[in-house]
């Protein structure tokens, strides 16, 4: 189990029995967990296994309820992360905190001790310059953080941490938002910050191949428990997903061949600017076909959001057609695409596809309250309203008896499930799916895409936006890259999809489509 | 989840007692919450009263001018019906989550609407006269507040803004009618009116179990009703909790967000054009006066918040307002001034509510020692309490 073969070399930090309760919810139960001076250690589990919990008791941010923590060899307590800091453990959060208006410099240096007690520009671009050659770690101290690729602004979070004098840094998911080429330069980051700097790092992964491809040791958690530690070169990618899920998952999925129907969804030309009116989508041709998948991969950024929304009537043309199924809307709302037989899962399904604050019977009748039977004339019918909400909880397997029940209650992969339960129902021929699987743990993402494959095989043309390279390529019968708004490669054929090609497109190497 | 924890001093001070605040993922009950916040805020009061008049008389008198009378109660009931329909203005611009500053504004115009009607049609009277004077109000309650209404949803100006500053507006404009032909010969000092007026233009009063009050009593329950059964059962309800729940969902579900944020401060506005026409033709007052509202407007703001934007909640609290501005005002026969009893009172007891509001999301936990466990060679010392970061696992 935990690493009794310690051998010669220190632990720099060992956690004995750590619980962690959220009121009746046990984040954490019970776990060991030990690192190692200099070593890259991987986190590995399912969304909520308590990856992210246990390292937050590390880092300072919660208290544990149980267990205590001993930093080479002796007792600590680390009560908030100034403690922990430091003793030298830093943490970089998923969302990277960083404050948007401000310089890289600004950032480096915002409620840290060291700070100088005069700031002018010049003098903490200095210093930020200096910490950047130190660590290795290229930025550019006088940007501000909003002019930054999401791969920079995780440099300057690491710079940030570093700067403070974590000998321990802790990336929780640090690949989730990162194109591949940027996870490469990230994975040689890591590497230089271990082997040179002689930094201990904890590698927060959902990610099996990424966890294997990049610490030497590997941790699994499942459900708040610790189920096992092992060194990498003992791992392969299926005991450790047994681990994790408690069984095995299919990592190839044989695609129904599907026969093609009409082009339902035509979409030429599109321009479109985004929030800050700059252009975010130039001259792009989509069409979907009855049956197929067409997946669009590219980085999160790229015109992606732009992409869906003008698909669902949600953001306006500057330019361009769409029609669906031969009508035109190209000056249409959103409640006529509706009307078309549009369906939409959008990316942030708790502020866009779902009404937080309201109960599951009001969320699932989100398409459906401007049409009989749940209404009549200015009317909502409260009973028919309750039999549409029980009849798609049902449909969607949703183990829940009573649909009042506020739909924050759910947790996400039951929401998702109701969410893409309601889009299907709603869509007839199109549907526009954006990141359906963010954030869901492997159970409710495996279920998911099977629903897409459904009705992908009823003949629903889908639309599939994704950051996830792998579930583009699983799912998709075309692949098209998104890069700075405009298609750039588009990939036909499903047995010759190259994660290699297309990762180049995406991150702007441009080459001829296959 | 990072729990907010109480100040570092507070936190001391109870670790000490052995007591923890410990904060809600779930709030409890609000309405309880602020009942319980205004009844420790009463009891506050009354003890206050009496170290300052230190009269044995000031609390019966209080009795006596509240609930302890016949005529207590009609002052309560008519201090509550205009408040109840302000608060019920205020609450409905709640549900989508904006915040009509502007009712006493909107009051006033309502009024304006109804004395003019009223003075220029004499050849109308009782029941159409009056459903003109009403119809009349809301429009120009709803006019009042039409500019803001459209700058929010089309041009994001911000309501809270516009809103109060037309209250000026609306306040310089009666003291232009108030001056001009319609004004009574009459009036004098710093109090500006009109002629009062007609008797026909009048609501009848009610009486029940020989307590005598305002009809707009009445039509305030009405409107409560309404509106109730409107936000709960239409599709209008139903897209105004959409978009107050979210406004991107709102737009996702093909909801026309601006013209829908429109519709509900048009409604506001006029529902707070009625309180002001049923305060005006109900109650004591007899014209278009200065002294109308004496903050019925804000003080509406206060009654839809302390409800928590609820409408049957609305009535209560409209109620328990009216009562303690009648305490207020039975200390006027005492030293302490009818302003600064009912102010006083009404803004302390809004006071308690805020602090209940935030310490619903808390809960007092009694702190356990030693339930952290220690280092093995520690163990022999278990944590004093005091520590505050022991956690006091499940009980």
């Amino acid at each position: 189990m935990t690493s009794a073969d310690s051998g010669s070399v220190p632990l720099a930090v060992q956690m004995r029995g750590i619980v962690k309760r959220f009121d009746d919810f046990v984040a954490v139960n019970d776990v060991d967990f030990d690192l190692r001076a200099g070593e890259v250690h991987a986190l590995l589990g399912e969304n909520g296994a308590g990856k992210t919990t246990l390292m937050n008791v590390l880092s300072g941010l919660l208290r544990p309820d149980r267990g205590h923590i001993l930093l080479n060899g002796e007792p600590a307590r680390i009560r908030a992360p100034r403690d922990a800091l430091r003793r030298g453990i830093g943490m970089v959060h998923q969302h990277y905190r960083l404050v948007h208006g401000f310089t890289v410099a600004e950032n480096i240096h915002l409620g840290w001790d060291a700070s100088p007690t005069v700031l002018t520009p010049a003098r903490i671009e200095e210093r930020t310059r200096e910490l950047s050659d130190r660590f290795h770690l290229e930025v550019d101290p006088a940007a501000r953080i909003w002019q930054l690729s999401v791969g920079e602004q995780q440099r300057v979070a690491i710079l940030r941490t570093l700067a403070r004098g974590a000998r321990i840094l802790i990336l929780d998911e640090p690949t989730a938002v990162l194109a591949p080429g940027e996870t490469d330069q990230l994975f040689g980051m890591i590497r230089q910050l271990s082997s040179e700097s002689g930094r201990t790092i904890v590698f927060i992964s959902h990610k099996l191949e990424e966890a294997l491809a990049i610490s030497d040791r590997v941790t699994v958690l499942r459900g708040g428990r610790h189920m096992g530690t092992h060194a990498a070169e003992d791992c392969s990618p299926r005991m450790l997903s047994q681990e994790m899920v408690g069984r095995s998952i299919e990592f190839t999925r044989q695609r129904e061949p599907v026969e093609l129907g009409e082009n339902a969804l035509v979409a030429e030309a599109l321009s479109t600017t985004d929030d800050r009116g700059l252009p975010a989508l130039r001259d792009v041709d989509v069409t979907v076909r009855a049956g197929e998948i067409v997946g669009v991969a590219g980085v999160a950024g790229n015109g992606q959001r732009e992409l869906s929304e003008t698909l669902t009537g949600l953001r306006a043309l500057t330019a361009g057609r769409i029609h669906v199924g031969g009508q035109d809307l190209s000056r249409a709302r959103a409640r006529d695409f509706l009307a078309a037989g549009v369906g939409h899962i959008p990316e942030d399904r708790y502020a866009s596809g779902l009404v937080l604050t309201e109960s599951i019977e009001h969320n699932a009748i989100l398409r459906a309250f401007q049409h009989p039977p749940v209404r009549r004339g200015p009317l909502l019918v409260q009973g028919a309203a309750r039999r549409f909400a029980r009849m798609l909880a049902k449909t969607v397997g949703l183990s829940i008896s009573d649909v009042s029940a506020p739909v924050r209650s759910l947790s996400g992969g039951n929401a998702q499930r109701l969410l893409t339960g309601r889009e299907l129902n709603a869509s007839a021929h199109v549907l526009v799916v954006v990141h359906p699987t963010r954030g869901l743990d492997v159970g409710a993402i495996e279920e998911v895409q099977q629903v897409l494959l459904r009705a992908r095989a009823t003949g629903v043309a889908i639309l599939l936006i994704s950051e996830d390279l792998n579930e583009v390529m699983r799912l998709s019968d075309r692949i098209l890259v998104l890069y700075r708004g405009a298609i750039v490669g588009e990939f036909t054929d499903p047995e010759q999809f190259d994660l290699e090609e297309i990762g180049l497109l995406m991150g702007g190497a441009l080459a001829a489509a296959s | 989840m990072i729990k907010r924890e109480s100040g570092r001093l507070g936190r001391w001070a109870m670790g000490c007692l052995g007591w923890r605040l410990e904060q809600r993922t779930e709030p409890r009950n609000q309405t309880a919450h602020r009942l319980a916040a205004i009844v420790v805020g009463v009891v506050i009061a009354l003890i206050a009263v009496q170290l300052a008049i230190g009269d044995e008389d000031a609390f019966d008198r209080i009795y006596r001018g509240t609930v302890g009378s016949k005529r207590g109660w009609s002052n309560i009931l008519d201090l509550a019906a205009p408040l109840l329909l302000t608060g019920l203005a205020a609450a409905v611009a709640l549900k989508l989550r904006r915040w009509n500053v502007g009712v006493e504004g909107q009051f006033f115009m309502g009024a304006f609407a109804a004395v003019a009607i009223a003075f220029q049609i004499e050849s109308m009277s009782g029941a159409p006269l009056l459903a003109l004077m009403f119809a009349g109000a809301a429009l120009c309650g709803a006019a009042w507040i039409a500019v803001p209404a459209i700058a929010r949803a089309y041009l994001n100006v911000n309501e809270i803004l516009t809103t109060l500053m037309l209250n000026f507006v609306a306040i310089l404009f009666l003291a232009y009618v108030a001056t001009g032909p319609w004004r009574n010969p009459q009036s004098q000092g710093s109090i500006l009116a009109t002629r009062d007026i007609p008797e026909q233009a009048r609501l009848p009063g009610v009486e029940v179990a020989a307590v005598e009050f305002s009809s707009g009593l009445l039509l305030g329950i009405a409107v409560a009703v309404v509106l109730w059964l409107v936000f709960r059962s239409t599709t209008f309800g139903y897209m105004v909790r959409t978009v107050g729940g979210s406004e991107k969902a709102g737009s996702y579900a093909g909801i026309n967000v601006r013209l829908l944020s429109v519709a509900v401060l048009l409604l506001s506005g006029g529902v707070a054009g009625v309180a002001g026409v049923a305060h005006m033709t109900g109650g004591d007052t007899n014209a278009y006066a200065t002294s109308l509202s004496n903050n019925t407007g804000y003080l509406g703001i206060a009654v839809a918040v302390l409800a928590g934007g609820s409408f049957p909640v609305v009535v209560l609290m409209a109620g328990i307002i009216g009562a303690i501005i009648s305490a207020g005002s039975a200390l006027r026969l005492l030293d302490v001034g009818s302003e600064l009893g009912s102010f006083g009172l009404t803004g302390f007891i809004l006071l308690m509510a805020a602090i209940g509001e935030g310490l619903a999301n808390y809960r007092l936990r009694r702190e356990r020692p030693g339930q952290e466990t220690l280092p093995p060679g520690d163990q022999a010392s278990p944590a004093p309490a005091a520590s505050g970061t022991g956690g006091s696992s499940g009980t």
